[in-house]
């Protein structure tokens, strides 16, 4: 049973007469339990495609379903607070609260029921992540890249959300970092149930993932 | 973590940004406060002074008028247009108006006596060559026209009626030969309640001066007896200490006013207007030379001073605007409140002044505000893209940013209705000092007590001056200039967030973040 599902995706930039098409007809289907890695070159239009079903941006043609229901009827606002988490290439933690505080942030917003002793529940989830507690009361300026890619992706899961999208979040790290975030990912799909999409030009990631979306010239090709 | 703990946390935690914006309120918040003092402390002044002045208003000539009129005709000076003063009839519709308690309008004129003799203050009768000689006699005393039975200043308690009575409604009409008096000029001459006395018109012979006295020769005398019915005394106030001449030029000026003041009478219009027109037709059988081609008519029109006394003087603006399109050509309505201009000048400057300086503070706030604001946004542009990719509704993410800027701002702004005020009383002071010096420099001659010589200037002259307008002058922490300053300022501060949330509902989260 698909949770999230692109049909006729069609994205792109107009040219003066012409069209020049990032994304043409793109038909996808995500699960839930499954890491999926979306590869291609640089420019190939693999953020465009994250930033639709981010509902960040909108396509000119075609829809986003989620578990069968248009996100635009959905509310696009309403769909990113309580039915995805997004985590970014430049982690985009706001600098001037804690760790702890930033997730807290995203916790207040949702619509999502939560556990009542938030702040408990996103100790708890920064620790599972890898964030101690002591790290946790940090101001997130005075955490290592790693540790703040770390508190983005407890504060994607801590709204209780099944989707997990991710643009390049390995982009800014070294390789042992790398692996262990991509580790996480993987966690997050098999232990967790959790759809994980993670956009990557890295053939590596690619490669450990279950399956891979080759984007290349607005098309999507699947590697199972 | 609402928005507004949010907004909290972004104000406490940076607190170098926060504290500059502060500064800025703080600064244009003390040149708004200072200006809305000043404008509260002068409109103040203007209300209480005015009150002082009294809520009187007359009818006379527009003097600039008439001159521009002269100026234009100087040439050919018969064909100017006559001037046709307001009727009885026009005085009487004008007095019906709901602003007037009541209204009386005067004729007047001088006569002199053979028996009764003008009073002369001690003060005066001291001084050497104060006497007019025989002027003194053939114009004595001066004849008030009444046409409001009760009269208006014993109504006004400008005059205690101390003996007898006011006139009767027929008195007035009939033109009665009856006068109230003062009670000096009485006593100087031993003149009881009900007595007759003689007042007498003199008809000179121009022509015929003597030499000697410089007198022309008398070649007439109309007697009026007249039945005196009342006594009056001027109801003076008790002066204050500084108020005292101790100079010899008030001490004359002092007494001058006594002696006019004694040698008025009140007499019905009617009296007056017969009394005038005898005067002129035996004038010109005396002087016919003189009158020569001029017609008799010419001098039928009787010139009247009518003087309204308003209920509120805050009703003189309004009465102003409503009796002038009745007015005849050239005549305009002044009023008690038109001094308030002559002696309230470094007052009014510095409130131009302070007028300026809101303008321009108001101004320049929203423009500096606004660009601080956006400047500040512009850096945290990634964190409300962060709100916006979460989720979060825009309008909570402008209620922080409206929620950080406000709370500054009111802490600001509350800081300064205290400093601005403080600002504005020193500010104020050396400015109204400043304008003085250069208004003494324009005019030296210090303006205050004012000789009354007609019915109309007793009304319509003041004893205020600059000084007291100045004295009245007082910077205050009002009630009123709070909520002023609180609604301007914080106009000013949701003004200058207009741009701001524009801004932000324009934000791409997408560009920002990806
Ligand atoms: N404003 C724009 N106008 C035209 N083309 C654009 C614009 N913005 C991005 N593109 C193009 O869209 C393509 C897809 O961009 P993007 O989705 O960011 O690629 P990726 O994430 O795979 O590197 C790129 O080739 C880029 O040049
Ligand atoms: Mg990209």
């Amino acid at each position: 049973m698909s949770i999230l599902e692109t049909k006729n995706l069609t994205y792109y930039y107009q040219d003066g007469e012409s069209r020049r098409y990032i994304l043409n007809d793109v038909d996808v289907t995500f699960e839930k339990g499954k890491f999926y890695t979306i590869w291609g070159q640089s420019g190939s239009g693999k953020t465009t495609f994250l930033a639709m079903i981010s509902a960040l941006d909108v396509p000119q043609e075609g829809q986003i379903l989620f578990n069968g229901a248009d996100i635009k009827q959905i509310g696009y606002e309403k769909y990113r607070r309580n039915r995805i988490g997004i985590i970014f290439q430049s982690y985009n933690l706001i600098p001037y609260l804690s760790a702890v505080e930033n997730v807290l942030v995203a916790m207040s917003i949702t619509e999502n029921p939560l556990p009542e002793k938030e702040k408990e529940v996103a100790y708890n989830l920064l620790d599972y992540i890898g964030i101690s507690r002591s790290k946790a009361d940090r101001s997130v300026t005075k955490l290592s890249g790693g540790e703040q890619q770390r508190v983005a992706i407890a504060r994607a899961l801590s709204t209780n959300v099944e989707i997990i999208l991710a643009d390049e979040p390995t982009g800014n790290l070294d390789e042992a970092m790398e692996q262990e975030i991509v580790d996480i990912f993987k966690k997050l799909a098999h232990e967790h149930d959790k759809c994980v999409v993670v956009v990557t030009h890295s053939k590596e990631i690619a490669e450990q993932s279950d399956v891979i979306l080759h984007l290349h010239k607005g098309a999507i090709r699947l590697y199972e | 973590m609402s928005f507004l703990k949010r907004a909290w946390l972004s104000i406490t935690r940076r607190t170098g940004k926060s504290l500059l914006l502060l500064l800025i309120v703080l600064i244009l918040g003390n040149a708004i406060a200072g200006a809305i003092s000043i404008q509260q402390a002068s409109a103040n002044v203007e209300k209480k002074i005015k009150s002082d002045m009294g809520a009187a208003a007359t009818i006379r000539l527009d003097y600039e008028e008439y001159e521009k009129l002269w100026q234009q005709y100087q040439d050919n000076p018969e064909s100017m247009p006559t001037i046709n003063p307001p009727t009885p009839e026009l005085m009487q519709t004008i007095g019906s108006s709901p602003y007037v308690k009541y209204y009386d309008y005067s004729t007047s004129n001088e006569a002199g006596s053979e028996t009764v003799e003008k009073f002369t203050p001690q003060f005066l009768q001291e001084q050497q060559g104060m006497g007019g000689g025989d002027w003194d006699k053939y114009y004595a005393f001066s004849l008030r026209g009444v046409q409001y039975h009760k009269v208006l200043s014993i109504e006004e308690g400008r005059l205690n009626l101390v003996g007898g009575r006011v006139f009767t409604e027929e008195e007035i009409t009939q033109g009665a030969s009856v006068a109230i008096i003062s009670k000096k000029l009485a006593d100087a001459n031993q003149i009881n309640l009900n007595d007759t006395i003689v007042l007498s018109s003199f008809i000179m012979d121009y022509e015929n001066v003597d030499a000697n006295t410089g007198m022309p020769a008398v070649v007439n005398q109309l007697d009026y007896p007249i039945k005196v019915i009342g006594f009056v005394e001027p109801n003076t106030a008790p002066k204050t200490p500084n108020q005292s001449g101790n100079r010899e030029g008030d001490k004359y000026t002092e007494a001058f006013m006594e002696q006019q003041t004694a040698n008025t009478m009140y007499l019905p219009n009617g009296f007056i207007i017969n009394f005038n027109k005898q005067q002129l037709l035996a004038s010109m059988e005396a002087n016919p030379k003189e009158y020569e081609g001029v017609d008799e008519s010419a001098f039928k029109q009787t010139w009247y001073e009518p003087v309204y006394i308003l209920n509120d003087p805050g009703d003189l603006e309004r009465f102003k605007e409503e009796t002038t399109p009745l007015l005849p050509e050239l005549y305009m309505v002044a009023t008690t409140a038109d001094n308030y201009k002559d002696i309230a000048a470094p007052v009014e400057q510095t409130t131009k002044m302070a007028n300026y300086i809101l303008i321009v503070a108001v101004i320049a706030s929203i423009l500096i505000v606004t660009l601080v604001v956006l400047l500040f946004l512009r850096d945290r542009k990634h964190e409300l893209g962060v709100y916006l990719s979460l989720g979060e509704k825009k309008g909570k993410v402008v209620s922080q940013i409206v929620a950080e800027v406000l709370i500054i701002a009111l802490l600001g702004i509350t800081l300064s209705v205290f400093t601005g005020n403080l600002v504005a009383s020193g500010l104020s002071s050396s400015m109204i000092q400043a304008q003085m010096e250069k208004e003494a420099q324009n005019n030296p001659w210090e303006r205050g007590m004012s000789m009354s010589m007609n019915n109309v200037d007793d009304y319509m002259s003041t004893n205020l001056t600059m000084q007291d307008v100045v004295s009245a002058y007082e910077i205050r922490l009002t009630p009123t200039y709070i909520l002023v300053f609180f609604l301007v300022s914080l106009g000013t501060i949701a003004l200058s967030t207009l741009v701001p949330m524009i801004y932000i509902v324009r934000l791409n989260p997408r560009k920002i973040l990806m």
